[in-house]
């Protein structure tokens, strides 16, 4: 191996060791017996993720995330994939600068999102909470679902649809029964997507819930900002591995394998 | 309806394909329809309504409907945020340089390596660009603390007798943002890299060309758009960061995100917050239409 190829090798290493360190260092830390998150570890405990299992706000901070990231999740999906549909199975004037459009949530910052929404709803005298936080949440999954069934309706033969229609199926049979289980891999990875999002959204939902919601970004956050202590650790870790868990589905069992 | 229950045959042909098509118009509409409207009526008209808000005048708590441009000038003439804003940039810069430099060689070796768990490696990348920003966050804290792993570690090899400031400084805001940001770097670089074929390099060197020219006559050029593209996503991000900074570097080192925050949460100043907010748009468009020329000018070329 040339000196050029160690050196290569080292630098992998080490840019892995940076993206990981952090994580690791928060599993490791969730194990730490001694109340105050300071190095060397000392005894190793369960006792935090128990504590984090029992604390209300946690668990409050939990029914606050899954409602709203379900709800997000499927009236995205439902949108993402009908905008998606109409848009590459149609020529049209615009189609460039539509697809900008429906994609720009994902690039325009958070902050911007969140206080337009805010000034929305006030002037609406909507006042804030779940509603609103869904909305938002809806907004900022609908490009990655629209992008993720775009990519899989490109592929589509539409050979297949033609033929359930020349055999006597009506329009909406055909969806049923043919275009929907076919482009059914890129809406639920569309819909994964859309759901870590809106599950690890942190800007947008604290600047719309208002006082006594909580999710659980912003629950970390609100604990973390003054102390660090095993169990947001312990939480934190909980959280980790579930996102990891989603995106590692969405990558091995339906992502279609092209490529890598 | 009488021209629907007009008798099939007898109608003329050319008058059934336009009834199709209007059949087919009404189902791209009416697919079309939920998106559009989901997005006019939560993202284009919320924007419209902070534009129009950054044009009020506010004075002592009381927002007055009357138009006026002093917000843009207090913006863009204060100091204080004339400050934010050049350093948001420069954070920017920053960032996506060294995230550049971090990342390519990463993205090279993705790219090329016959090595057979390439997609384990490639799984690493992707993971941590979906898990929690503020978990990840938060766990430099850990780590660069006062009592922190780092400061322990260095302690112990003794290197350093006591522990030094790393936490909510330049260095360690700059530090998480590359953290949290150099996926978005490495992924469009690796996408534009694979594309080359090895056969050009090969080529290059059978030419008489060095491992470094070749490098920089064949390889770095060729790979442009995936550099433009990872370096914009990743100016684009820092520029509009809010957690980060917030964490890892508190009041000292806000940017521009958490500005506009505390004129809406902290000083209620909605309009001068809105036209802070204004301006950062107009950054980000800005750059987007850079972008997009210098694509259509590579598009051309080749």
């Amino acid at each position: 191996m040339s000196i050029r190829a160690i050196f290569l090798k080292a630098w992998i290493v080490f840019v892995y060791l940076f993206l990981f360190a952090p994580i690791l260092a928060v599993i490791i830390m969730s194990f730490c017996s001694s109340k105050y998150s300071t190095f060397p570890l000392g005894e190793l405990t369960f006792k935090w993720y128990r504590m984090a299992a029992e604390d209300q706000n946690i668990l409050s901070a939990i029914k606050n995330s899954l409602i709203i990231s379900v709800t997000a999740t499927a009236i995205a999906s439902v949108i993402g994939m009908l905008a998606a549909m109409g848009f590459v199975r149609n020529k049209f004037r615009g189609k460039e600068i539509f697809n900008a459009f429906f994609l720009s949530p994902m690039i325009i910052p958070e902050i911007i999102i969140g206080i337009a929404l805010l000034s929305f709803a006030t002037l609406l005298k909507m006042g804030g909470g779940l509603p609103l936080i869904i909305i938002g949440h809806i907004l900022i999954g609908l490009p990655f679902v629209f992008t993720v069934v775009s990519t899989r309706l490109y592929g589509f033969d539409r050979a297949l649809e033609e033929a359930a229609m020349d055999l006597g199926a009506n329009e909406i049979k055909t969806f049923w029964r043919i275009t929907l289980p076919l482009i059914m891999p890129g809406i639920l990875g569309g819909a994964l997507l859309a759901f870590t999002v809106s599950f690890d959204n942190f800007l947008i939902t604290y600047l719309l819930a208002g006082p006594g919601i909580t999710t659980i970004p912003i629950q970390i956050y609100s604990m973390v900002r003054f102390e660090l202590t095993p169990k947001i650790h312990a939480f934190s870790t909980v959280i980790v591995l579930i996102s990891m868990t989603l995106i590692l589905i969405n990558e091995r069992l339906i992502r279609p394998r092209a490529g890598t | 309806m009488i021209e629907g229950s007009a008798d099939f045959v007898s109608v003329p042909i050319s008058k059934r394909i336009g009834r199709c098509i209007d059949r087919a118009r009404a189902k791209f509409l009416l697919q079309l329809a939920p998106g559009t409207f989901w997005m006019i009526l939560f993202f284009i008209i919320p924007i419209l309504i902070i534009v129009n808000y950054s044009f009020y005048h506010y004075s002592e708590g009381v927002v007055q409907k009357t138009y006026t441009l002093e917000n843009y000038v207090r913006a863009v003439t204060q100091y204080v945020y004339f400050k934010i804003f050049a350093k948001s940039l420069k954070y920017g810069l920053f960032v996506t340089l060294l995230s550049l430099v971090a990342g390519y060689p990463c993205a090279f070796f993705l790219a090329r390596t016959k090595y057979r768990r390439k997609e384990i490696l490639f799984l690493a990348l992707i993971v941590p660009f979906w898990t929690s920003i503020v978990v990840r966050t938060y766990a430099w804290k850990i780590l660069l603390g006062t009592n922190g792993m780092l400061n322990h570690f260095l302690i112990q090899l003794g290197l350093i007798q006591t522990p030094i400031q790393f936490l909510y400084t330049e260095k360690a805001v700059i530090v998480g943002l590359i953290h949290v940001l150099i996926p978005f770097m490495i992924l469009p670089l690796y996408a534009s890299i694979e594309k080359i074929s090895p056969m050009l390099e090969e080529a290059a060197q059978d030419l008489g060309a060095n491992r470094l020219k070749t490098f920089l006559r064949v390889t770095l050029p060729l790979s442009s758009p995936g550099i433009t593209t990872g370096c914009l996503l990743v100016f684009i991000l820092t520029v509009g960061a809010y957690i980060t900074p917030d964490l890892l570097g508190g009041p000292k080192e806000m940017m521009i995100s958490n500005v506009i925050q505390r004129e809406y949460y902290v000083s209620f100043n909605w309009p001068f917050g809105s036209s802070l907010a204004i301006l950062l748009l107009f950054i980000i468009l800005a750059l987007l239409i850079i972008y997009n020329r210098i694509f259509k000018l590579e598009k051309i070329k080749g």
